[in-house]
């Protein structure tokens, strides 16, 4: 019988298992088709109400902005909830607890891998953004508008903090959808804490609402508030990962 | 981690769980020793799923022990966020066995390789080990097949190959056979047969079908009520059954109320055939003497065995 030196598998081997699982599934499709759809959605809105041979550097900023929005209020979010739900839906629809926790796995591993996993979507869905974006603004420069794409260079630099404030948002989903098998109770947490984006993040309790952080990291009036939104987002984010992990691994019970 | 020697490649002392205020497992003692092809027998709601559960290290037991070849498979530890120590099991002995639990947990979207590199990867084992436990169950020309398109049968096949990677030294399997067609059944049963002589492997399974039990078993215990009621090794629970046999006779009629008179529980089938049932083995020389000697004409007698399954229903159902 083979026997591993390490016989736990460590969190890199479980990461590839959990990425295999994703395989002919509609994960993958949605990293790059949802930043796809607000490019494309933003550059629709610019062909038909603006000027295009007017477009000035505000006019790109704005539509970068317009992105930007577009994406951390409302996408990012549904976002997060359809990627966790379907990378725990995967062990909810086809018994997988029962097949996972009968092999030599530690639950907090299994858990922090498929978070991790999150993680490295969500990242790469910031990235296929921004990258979509430039070919927009390439579509609309072939379409007549001036070419502009220093203000695009600008907002890669704002990527990773919209990763980092994206992070409680993630542990929270990742949490709700490890625990409930039918996806609509994570829609629903998705659903109902996007609602109130716009009206918390815009007032004083926004540092309460871990869900207005990453419009805070973009879309915050100044520098001061962007980097106060990251480093409580990290905060956050460090203690909702130790409790949420402590909790998954103690009461989950195969199903 | 050292082993300490045992005669058992599983055992079970004391195991005690509590569901929603009910006591499913009642002080469980069983010791499966190495080799052997132990069958699991209960009708549904007994607790075998959950023994099941419990050996695989799904479900803590609430009280009592699980060695899986001489190491305990729980221990008892206080969580962070518990008031109390709970039994948590040590996921490193899950290496040496193999479990199926209940419906095969398999991925439509994976193809049959895909699906077994999953747990070579979790294992740490070489991808050779794929095709090994495919050609184990006859499925290496379905490797690159997608599993929802596999039928029932090839679906439990592959969740037993999924259980024979690393070649564990112990198998749990929840109803091996589930949902496979007479010869899909025939072929795991053989292979489930000579495991043991093969590889060493011991092999603790639950089923309903008892004709399975007395095809593939050494040994078998039922469990009624959350405890072990009856545990016994095949041969000898064999030598000790009885049998039942079926008279050809001149009158019928006449040797049932002769059989009656002494004893017998006798039945007339047609005016020429009588059937004793639950006749022991050295009675029946005296049955045919009598028959003789009362000047019933015998022109035939054949017996059968109780089978398992009249044993099981008779003793063991309400």
């Amino acid at each position: 019988m083979n026997i591993p030196i390490n016989p736990f598998p460590g969190l890199s081997r479980l990461l590839a298992v959990e990425c295999l699982k994703l395989k002919r599934t509609s994960t993958l499709l949605m990293v790059f088709a949802l930043p796809l759809l607000v490019a494309l959605f933003s550059t629709g809105l610019a062909v038909k109400s603006q000027n295009l041979a007017g477009f000035d550097a505000q006019a790109w900023q704005r539509w970068w902005m317009g992105v930007m929005a577009l994406w951390s209020y409302f996408m990012l979010p549904m976002f997060i909830a359809l990627i966790t739900g379907a990378i725990n839906g995967n062990e909810h629809k086809n018994h997988g607890w029962r097949l996972m926790l009968a092999l030599p796995v530690n639950l907090y591993s299994l858990y922090i891998a498929k978070l991790l996993l999150g993680v490295l979507l969500t990242a790469s869905a910031l990235l296929w953004l921004w990258l979509s974006g430039l070919l927009a603004t390439l579509l609309m420069t072939a379409l007549g508008a001036p070419g502009e794409t220093e203000y695009g260079m600008v907002l890669l630099s704002a990527m990773p903090a919209l990763m980092l404030t994206s992070l409680p948002v993630l542990i929270i989903q990742h949490a709700v959808s490890w625990r409930f098998g039918n996806i609509i109770v994570p829609l629903s947490v998705a659903v109902m804490a996007t609602m109130g984006i716009v009206q918390i993040g815009s007032s004083e309790y926004w540092v309460w609402y871990p869900w207005s952080y990453m419009t805070m990291s973009v879309m915050g009036g100044t520098e001061e508030l962007r980097h106060h939104a990251v480093w409580l987002s990290l905060a956050v984010a460090t203690g909702l990962f130790w409790l949420s992990t402590l909790l998954a691994a103690s009461h989950k019970r195969a199903g | 981690m050292l082993s300490q020697p045992s005669e058992n490649a599983l055992a079970l002392n004391q195991i005690s769980k509590t569901y929603a205020g009910k006591q499913v497992l009642s002080q469980l003692n069983l010791a499966v020793p190495y080799g052997s092809v132990y069958a699991f027998l209960g009708n549904n709601g007994e607790g075998k799923s959950t023994t099941i559960r419990v050996l695989t290290g799904l479900e803590a037991p609430d009280a009592g022990s699980v060695t899986i070849c001489g190491d305990n498979l729980y221990a008892k530890r206080r969580s962070l966020l518990s008031r109390s120590a709970r039994f948590v099991p040590d996921y490193r002995l899950l290496h040496r066995l193999g479990g199926l639990i209940d419906a095969p947990s398999l991925y439509p979207n994976l193809t049959a390789a895909e699906f077994l590199s999953i747990g070579c990867g979790i294992k740490g084992l070489p991808v050779s080990e794929i095709d090994r436990v495919l050609a184990v169950v006859s499925l290496t020309d379905a490797a690159k097949r997608l599993i929802g398109q596999f039928s029932l049968g090839m679906k439990q096949r592959l969740a037993i190959a999924h259980t024979l990677l690393g070649d564990p030294k112990l198998l749990i399997l929840d109803e091996p056979t589930n949902g496979l067609d007479p010869s899909g059944i025939r072929d795991i049963r053989q292979l489930l047969s000579e495991l043991p002589a093969s590889t060493g492997t011991t092999i603790f399974f639950s089923t309903h079908n008892l004709d399975e039990v007395e095809k593939m078993a050494t040994r078998f215990a039922v469990l009624k009520d959350g405890r072990i009621r009856f545990e016994s090794d095949i041969p000898s629970w064999k030598a000790a059954q009885q049998f039942n046999m079926t008279l050809e006779v001149g009158d019928a009629n006449a040797a049932h109320t002769v059989l009656l008179k002494h004893g017998f529980q006798s039945t007339m089938t047609n005016p020429n055939t009588v059937r004793v049932e639950g006749l022991p083995r050295d009675e029946q020389p005296r049955l045919h003497a009598l028959l003789v000697n009362e000047g019933i004409e015998l022109f035939q007698s054949y017996q059968s065995k109780t089978s398992l399954e009249q044993w099981f229903t008779n003793e063991h159902t309400d």
